[in-house]
């Protein structure tokens, strides 16, 4: 049946699937590494890196529709990316690795991924690439820490 | 206390809770500050509380004001898993605590009475009269009383409709719980569109959770006013698995639609002449846009708020802004994870409105967990966008959980599914895990 070789397939052990992810991610990360090194300026590869110039034609107006846009992550996330459950943080992570595994979620190269790579098809890259920046940019744990 | 007197001390207490970047998020904006207004919000639930707070995180210098009746708010999600015995009651109530000590926000206990477009004001029941710049309503949905053939307030306290968190929920949790082993629950589903579309599968999947472990020999039975449903195959796929034969579903073209309830005999009779006798009757009737929403002039003849799609302002009525269950946004579903997105959406357009700017091209997501059986949990999920004036699904994304993806995933979904609950929580109303 269809259905059991699907099943069978996915149900890797929890250490043969991790292993999998892991070189799967790293192996996506070298593509996105290299990709980036050789389409796009270095400086905007640093996650650290400075917003877009405003200058550029139409760049606060992405910014802003980023900002938005990045607030929607939080439903599942917590406020800025910033809570641990059973689903991953997002604050303060580096931006390289978060573009590589968001890109990935979007070409379905991430085995055993739930949600990610529907929702992921719901951006362009250029939007994931602003998106894991803007989310490297904020603190971790940021919005756990206790109130005043 | 004047405007400005309250924005010195909020500005300042933002700045005692953190950096301006993490709570404004865009450097740009928290330099700028942003601009002055009041904004009064109605609803405390996922839509209206997340606007309140994100309001004063996109507009650090607005006077934002919240107005909900309760002290604290039971949240709709996770109340099947209540009655099966999953979740306690109280882990599903948030207070408005973080909203007004760290977001700044003024939070009145009271009801919405009405809405004066023209003078641009609210009145409460309580007496108080608040003026606003901008207004968002955020009022959830009303049981159209009487649309279905006997279903009225009083049928409702026998055959439940538990479709708003508080005393319905608890009252069908203790028929459940009083009901003999071998009984009937029979859960009666509207036509689209109403609040949680997987909600009434859901419902009867933690029915039959409960059912299996204490009344095994008891039975479920949908009867449906549509011919499909929200995630279908994957819920059918894991009541087989893990019910057997105890859930029985039937659809509008098999007679399923109810058109008259006896909740005195706790009976239904279908569109085509059958009765069904219950021993426990759920009934999920249909629905629309909260009173406010009406009383302020912004639902049509459907029952619910026609919006812009880009700002979630009302069409019908200028300056204010309807977000959550009450609008008309499908493809959207009513979720409260819509809301939120829509909430964070709506405060942007109303601080770039406030502005004299234009607000930014959105996008929305959605993310639906339910639960089928401990460990066992599905989704949908979606991104929306909108295309020509219209909202749509963004082409090429969103969908639901794979069919025959086996036990790990499901696992994997049953335990997201918990994320996402601590996640909006804290999101929404500032609730720690645990705490």
């Amino acid at each position: 049946m269809n259905t059991q070789n699907q099943t069978g397939k996915k149900r890797n052990g929890p250490d043969a699937g991790i292993w999998v992810r892991m070189v799967i991610m790293l192996a996506a990360l070298g593509v996105v590494v290299l990709t980036i090194r050789t389409l796009r300026p270095p400086a905007d590869t640093e996650p650290d890196s400075p917003p877009a110039p405003a200058t550029a034609p139409g760049a606060e107006e992405f910014a802003a529709k980023i900002e938005v846009m990045a607030q929607s992550c939080a439903a599942c996330h917590g406020t800025d990316g910033a809570l641990h459950t059973s689903i991953p943080p997002l604050a303060g992570k580096p931006a390289l690795i978060m573009q590589s595994q968001l890109l990935a979620f979007r070409e379905d190269q991430m085995p055993g991924a739930t949600v990610m790579p529907r929702l992921a098809r719901g951006y362009t890259e250029e939007e994931l690439r602003a998106l894991a920046r803007h989310f490297a940019e904020l603190p971790p744990g940021g919005t756990t820490r206790s109130t005043p | 206390m004047s405007p400005s007197n309250l924005n010195r001390r909020d500005a300042l207490k933002l700045l005692g809770a953190g950096s301006l970047l993490a709570l404004g998020g865009l450097p740009a904006l928290a330099a700028t500050r942003g601009p002055r207004g009041r904004v009064v919000v109605v609803g405390g639930g996922f839509g209206g509380a997340t606007a309140a707070k994100y309001l004063r995180r996109f507009g650090p210098d607005l006077e934002v004001t919240l107005v909900e009746p309760s002290e604290r708010f039971t949240t709709c999600p996770f109340t099947n898993l209540y009655l099966a015995g999953l979740r306690t009651f109280e882990s599903l109530g948030h207070g408005y605590d973080e909203l007004r000590d760290r977001y700044g926000v003024r939070v009145v206990h009271d009801t919405a009475e009405d809405v004066d477009a023209d003078a641009k004001t609210l009145r409460l029941s309580g007496g108080e009269t608040l003026e606003w710049d901008r207004l968002v309503l955020s009022p959830g949905i009303d049981i159209r009383w009487g649309a279905l053939e006997g279903y009225d307030e009083a049928a409702a306290e026998k055959a439940p409709h538990a479709w708003k968190a508080g005393p319905q929920t608890h009252l069908l949790k203790r028929q459940l719980e009083a009901m003999e082993d071998g009984g009937t629950f029979i859960l009666v589903a509207p036509d689209n569109p109403f609040r949680c579309p997987p909600g009434p599968y859901e419902r009867v999947s933690m029915v039959a959770a409960y059912f299996k472990q204490h009344k095994p020999r008891s039975k479920v039975l949908i009867l449906d006013a549509k011919d499909a449903f929200s995630k279908q195959g994957v819920f059918q796929e894991g009541w087989r698995e893990h019910y057997g034969e105890m859930i029985e579903w039937v659809g509008r073209s098999a007679d399923g639609r109810v058109v008259r309830v006896d909740a005195d005999a706790l009976e239904v009779e279908t569109e085509f002449g059958t009765i069904h006798k219950a021993d426990v009757l759920n009934v999920v009737p249909p629905q629309q846009a909260g009173l406010i929403a009406h009383r302020a002039g912004t639902a049509n003849d459907s029952g619910w708020v026609p919006i812009h799609p880009r700002t979630f302002e009302s069409k019908q009525v200028p300056g204010i802004f309807v977000v959550g269950d009450a609008t008309e946004a499908a493809p959207m579903p009513k979720s409260g994870f819509v809301a939120n997105n829509q909430a964070k959406v709506a405060a942007r357009a109303i601080v770039a409105d406030l502005a004299g700017e234009a607000a930014s091209e959105p996008r929305w997501a959605n993310t639906c967990y339910s639960l089928i059986a401990p460990g066992w949990g599905i989704s949908v999920a979606n991104v929306y966008e909108v295309h020509d004036g219209q909202l749509r699904e963004v082409p090429g994304s969103g969908g639901v959980s794979p069919a025959g993806a086996g036990r790990e995933f499901r696992r994997r979904e049953a335990e997201f599914g918990q994320g996402w609950y601590a996640a909006i929580a804290q999101d929404t109303w500032g609730t720690r895990p645990g705490g």
